[in-house]
């Protein structure tokens, strides 16, 4: 994952500055700004330029030294702020250190220190992070209201997720022999789709566990076009939704809060229209995907030619093509958040997460002759410094 | 009045440590009282309650990926949350156990910053417990008291580990505090919060070089950073070993999924097979 890792030098060293800037997705998901790194920087080279009248006290330059290297093996490793909190809280008594031993009145050390912590406030009120998190407010108990199944009576049950939110929060609530599995992982280390391959196939008996679709649903049930949906991720691991069985519904105000986390009167609402799809799922199936045929040669030399060009981005190797509904194929590279569409039509676009549309790279042909190519230090939504970037 | 200002002062500082833990006890505290809640995140929807409900209870031979791959990410710091939610424990309630753990970090910060800024003025008092404070004063940091996450709580063994490697340079240390058995106990703790978060391993790897920037005969810090190292190595052991056997008994991996094919050798030296 390089979500957080700088792509060029400049990028790494102005790292401290870029952290006071205001925006997510800097050095962590949220936004965080924090000026104490940057102002740690000036007031070190007050230091330095005032070298001969400083009271030097060993300690402080040691844990100045600490700081400063800790930001190569963090900015190697991941850049990500939750990885570098020890460094994030030792910055407080790193800056006071530094003002301490400044050749400077009492009064204006105070100030310069009461000034930073001040700053530093202002700059969290107007960014707070109340909240930066939370998908929903755990307010009383219990901390994720689901009803229970009636398959919890039975013995042998296997709950299987297909969601990248695996949901395992609700699994302590039900029986504890139940077993446990989200098949939309996997794939981690070689060894591992064997597993879920097995794990399936020695299960008792298999209830698909999945969040409802609000506006997909009929009389309760998920609609045909998501059973058709469910079928889909289910089918590569020889399952299916059972076509005679209806699911078994669990409204769940946790699942409520979750969209209507800012007004309790919705809330109330809304709670009947969530729950959680509790469907029998058969085994095995044979499953044959209802896509076209195989993508043609020249679509993939693209997806490897660009992977050839950016590999950074597009790591070859971590993405397979998939169809797409306009006929087109995409490749998905969840390492650096990118994805590439050639679609139908021949055009090629790559999308950055953070970018709020593709950004086209050329036409098949252009790309293929190398006309057209990514600018690999200009990625859209992700290149340059907080103030530079577009999306 | 300023000899009574005094006076104070040194009765402060005599019993400064306790003063700010009660302090931070009462501000971090209070982040959960004020917003009357605490957050789920996606990570706290994922595996945050599924860790804790496992390392109470192994799930291994009953589930596989329940929780994608972070469900065999060290399990022991999320039973708090865990034991909190299935006891019925509302939002509030549970935010404040939550916050009270994280008060842990204050005195060790706070000893970074006695060392930093020593002195019994009232002027030192004001900059020590002005750096504490900023030391708080980030967004990530403080987004962590509205939140099942375990980052902070991870960090903490770390933040002792770097303030008592400081501890030889604190004019205030106390006397049963000797800086051989301080760094000591730095390495140990280097490793306990290596076993808490592995990503705590970049920023643990630095601190060899504190340990051997203390005053003393070359001769001696070599020997002093060799045995905080091997007693980093029996911290991480004593605390990730049961997990760590735990994984490479039922995948191979003791650290499973992280650097599989590093362990291909080892499983076939070992013979084991799944």
């Amino acid at each position: 994952m390089i979500r957080f890792r700088p792509d060029t030098w400049w990028e790494a060293a102005m790292r401290p500055f870029a952290m006071a800037a205001p925006d997510a997705n800097i050095y962590v998901e949220i936004a965080a700004p924090d000026v104490r790194f940057a102002v740690a920087l000036f007031l070190a080279l007050a230091a330095l330029l005032w070298w001969r009248r400083v009271r030097w006290q060993a300690a402080v330059p040691i844990l100045f030294g600490l700081a400063a290297l800790a930001f190569i093996p963090w900015l190697i490793t991941s850049g990500n702020g939750r990885y570098f909190v020890p460094i994030l809280l030792i910055v407080g008594p790193l800056v006071g250190g530094i003002i301490h031993l400044l050749p400077l009145t009492k009064s204006f050390r105070l100030f310069l220190m009461g000034g930073t912590f001040v700053v530093q406030t202002a700059v969290l009120a107007l960014n707070p992070p109340w909240g930066a998190w939370a998908w929903l407010n755990w307010e009383q108990a219990p901390y994720f209201h689901v009803a229970m199944s009636k398959f919890a009576a039975e013995r042998s049950v296997t709950y299987i997720t297909v969601s990248s939110i695996s949901y395992s929060l609700i699994a302590p609530q039900f029986p504890a022999d139940a077993r446990w599995i989200n098949i939309s992982s996997g794939g981690a280390t070689p060894r591992d789709n064997d597993w879920v391959r097995r794990f399936v196939a020695n299960s008792g008996r298999r209830i698909l566990v999945v969040p409802s679709v609000s506006e997909q649903t009929l009389q309760g049930q998920p609609t045909a076009e998501v059973r058709q949906a469910l079928d889909d991720l289910l089918g590569p691991h020889g399952l299916a939704l059972r076509p005679s069985q209806p699911c078994e519904v669990l409204p769940s105000r946790g699942l409520a809060a979750i969209t209507t986390r800012y007004s309790k009167a919705e809330l109330t609402a809304q709670t009947g229209k969530f729950s959680f799809w509790l469907c029998p799922l058969q085994y095995p199936v044979d499953y044959r995907p209802a896509q076209d045929g195989p993508v043609s040669v020249r679509v993939e030399s693209v997806f490897a030619k660009l992977e050839q060009t950016c590999p950074r981005f597009f790591r070859p190797g971590e993405a397979v093509t998939r169809r797409i509904k306009d006929g087109g194929a995409l490749r998905q590279y969840p390492g650096s958040d990118m994805k590439l569409y050639v679609l139908a039509d021949g055009t090629v676009l790559y999308k950055f997460w953070r970018a709020l549309n593709p950004v086209l790279i050329g036409r098949i042909d252009e790309i293929l002759t190398g006309s057209a190519t990514v600018q690999c230090d200009n990625i859209r939504g992700r290149a340059g410094l907080p103030w530079d970037r577009e999306i | 009045m300023g000899r009574r200002a005094d006076h104070l002062a040194t009765w402060v500082v005599s019993r400064e440590w306790v003063l700010i833990v009660i302090a931070g006890a009462l501000a971090l505290g209070s982040i959960p009282i004020a917003l009357g809640h605490i957050g789920l995140s996606w990570d706290g929807l994922n595996h945050h309650i599924y860790l804790g409900w496992s390392a109470e209870h192994n799930r291994f031979d009953n589930d596989y990926l329940a929780a994608s791959y972070q469900a065999y990410t060290f399990p022991y710091l999320y039973w708090p949350v865990y034991r909190l939610a299935l006891a019925g424990a509302s939002g509030i309630t549970a935010g404040i156990v939550l916050a009270m753990i994280h008060v842990m970090a204050v005195p060790a910060i706070w000893l970074l910053a006695r060392t930093c800024i020593p002195g019994s003025s009232w002027f030192d008092l004001t900059m020590r417990w002005l750096a504490v404070a900023l030391a708080f004063m980030s967004g990530v940091v403080l987004s962590f008291f509205d939140s099942t996450a375990n980052d902070l709580s991870a960090a903490i063994p770390l933040l002792w580990s770097v303030a008592l490697a400081f501890q030889p340079w604190d004019a205030h240390r106390p006397r049963r505090l000797r800086p051989h058995r301080a760094l000591l106990l730095s390495g140990f703790l280097a490793g306990v919060s290596v076993a808490f978060k592995l990503s705590n391993g970049p920023i643990a790897i630095l601190l060899p070089l504190v340990w051997i920037a203390q005053p003393g005969t070359l001769r001696d810090r070599l020997s002093l950073v060799l045995q905080a190292c091997v007693l980093s190595a029996v911290g991480f052991a004593a605390c990730y070993g049961y997990w760590g056997v735990q994984l490479w008994t039922h995948f191979g991996n003791p650290i499973y999924p992280f650097y599989d094919s590093w362990f291909e050798p080892v499983r076939a030296l070992a013979g084991w097979s799944r």
